[in-house]
């Protein structure tokens, strides 16, 4: 629309006011010079047929001056009143229109403008506004929609992704073993992993970590996850495990996404663990001393596909517990952005408690440590006790 | 060798790793070896590791190479307890990796 051929309020109101003024003074001197003369006639005559004194003769003529100028000056107010109002007029019903709007009906209609000055430059820059504002709430309310979907998606995948994991193998079912596993993740899917089962005597389990969270982290744990397990039921050797997995996720690694990781074999009827290091947190022994179990830390899965990952070899004590975490229990942070840190990790750790109170009691001291803060990575712990036949 | 250096801020974490990646992956780009200055750097989380790994991989198949110079002791640590003991190629300042590379 074009506007540039609008006219200023300021201008159309001086001119009009300019134009009542001339009007008044014009109207109201031919009158006064009439009626003014009439009435000056006839006192002139009063003067010289009554004798009536000069000076009460020119009051009289003044009193009449002055009526006549007031009653005129009375239309003038008058008529000035009318033009402002007639100008102000529409904007009184475009704010009452406004309002409605402001109020949230976004679909009021804006009364038909007039005039052709700056309000009319205003009720065309606020239909514009209207509009716009219409779009946005429609993005706005398409954008909720689909948020909520992708949050209900999220819940269904932390469901598949938890009962992936092993929650506990009682000693009822085996007496050589107690293991409890334990995995918070810090948004709906996580990066952490663990798994554990035992076959031919021996127990199989690794403990991981894949960099990054959430949705990405996630689907690369669900394949190392199966991959473990597929690999591990049917390969013996600690080393060929981690080096066939580290393989296979080099393979079609185009993120470069790399997974810390702690794979273990515990032969039951000796206690003799076999175990590997690939960059994760080294795991704590509790017996009668707290030690972390010694080892050289290699590369993580997926970083280079020809890494070489060394062995360890440890005999387990007789009822000592092996506690694994990965990096969500050390780093949990609190409000005064303090972590939960080592010391405080191995003054949780009792030598005489089960797998599964043991690791309640490790989540509830994280809990009250981080207090009101929100989690900031997965939290993940397993702990297997070995009891020798 | 064409080198270009790039200097990291006090993190490399999940929140400023894309426009770090991004700018290393200019410079390798332009057929420069990078050269990351990690002087001022005191916290690289997985995400930031994983970022010196992809650099480091797209630097090797364009027959570049990514060095790192003046790691600190807590960064130092942090690659450490992860593995990556050895894995990037670490000089203590930049007239010296300037120096050995040349």
């Amino acid at each position: 629309m074009k506007l540039s051929h609008l006219l200023s309020i300021r201008h159309s109101l001086a001119s009009r006011i300019s134009m009542w003024v001339v009007l008044y003074v014009v109207v109201t001197l031919f009158i006064s010079a009439y009626v003014g003369n009439y009435f000056v006639l006839k006192i002139v005559r009063e003067i010289e047929e009554n004798g009536i004194l000069y000076t009460i003769g020119v009051q009289r003529v003044s009193l009449v001056l002055t009526v006549l100028f007031s009653m005129t000056l009375v239309v003038l107010t008058y008529f000035l009143r009318r033009i402002i109002h007639r100008l102000i007029a529409p904007l009184t019903t475009f704010t009452q229109a406004v309002d409605e709007v402001a109020h949230g009906n976004l679909q009021a209609k804006l009364p038909e403008m007039h005039s052709k000055d700056e309000i009319q430059r205003l009720h065309h820059s606020f239909s514009t506004m209207q509009r716009s504002l219409a779009r946005q709430m429609e993005e706005l309310k398409q954008v909720n929609e689909a948020k909520g979907r992708m949050e209900g998606e999220l819940k269904v995948a932390r469901e598949i992704q938890l009962s992936m994991l092993p929650k506990t193998y009682s000693s009822a079912a085996d007496s050589r073993l107690d293991i409890y596993g334990s995995l918070t993740p810090a948004r709906e899917v996580g990066g952490d992993l663990y798994d554990f089962f035992v076959r031919d005597g021996k127990l199989f389990f690794c403990i991981g970590d894949v960099s990054g969270k959430g949705v990405p982290s996630a689907l690369v744990m669900a394949t190392t996850l199966s991959q473990f397990r597929i690999v591990a039921s049917h390969m013996d050797d600690v080393k060929n495990i981690v080096t066939y997995i580290n393989r296979i996720t080099c393979e079609g690694n185009e993120t470069y996404m790399f997974v810390t990781f702690f794979v273990g074999m515990l032969d039951l009827s000796t206690g003799k663990l076999h175990y590997c290091d690939a960059g994760h947190n080294k795991p704590f022994i509790v017996s009668d001393s707290i030690t972390e179990l010694p080892a050289k830390t290699c590369l993580p899965l997926g970083v280079s596909d020809d890494t070489t990952y060394l062995i360890h070899e440890y005999d387990m004590p007789d009822s000592a517990m092996l506690f694994l975490y990965t990096d969500g229990l050390t780093e949990a942070m609190n409000g005064q952005h303090e972590l939960f840190g080592r010391q405080r990790l191995t003054d949780n750790l009792k030598a005489d408690v089960s797998c599964d109170t043991q690791i309640e009691q490790m989540t509830q001291a994280v809990h009250e440590f981080v207090g009101e803060a929100s989690q900031s990575d997965d939290l993940t712990m397993l702990a297997i006790r070995y009891i020798k036949p | 060798m064409n080198t270009e250096i790039y200097k990291l801020g006090e993190e490399l974490d999940s929140f400023n790793y894309q426009e770090v990646q991004d700018g290393i992956l200019a410079i390798l780009e332009k057929g420069c070896s990078a050269v990351l200055d990690m002087t001022a750097c005191n916290y690289v989380s997985s995400t930031g590791l994983r970022v010196l790994l992809y650099t480091k991989k797209m630097a090797a198949s364009k027959g570049l190479k990514l060095y790192l110079v003046g790691v600190s002791a807590e960064v130092k640590d942090i690659m450490d307890v992860t593995g990556f003991d050895g894995f990037f190629d670490t000089f203590d300042t930049v007239e010296e990796c300037l120096q050995q590379i040349q």
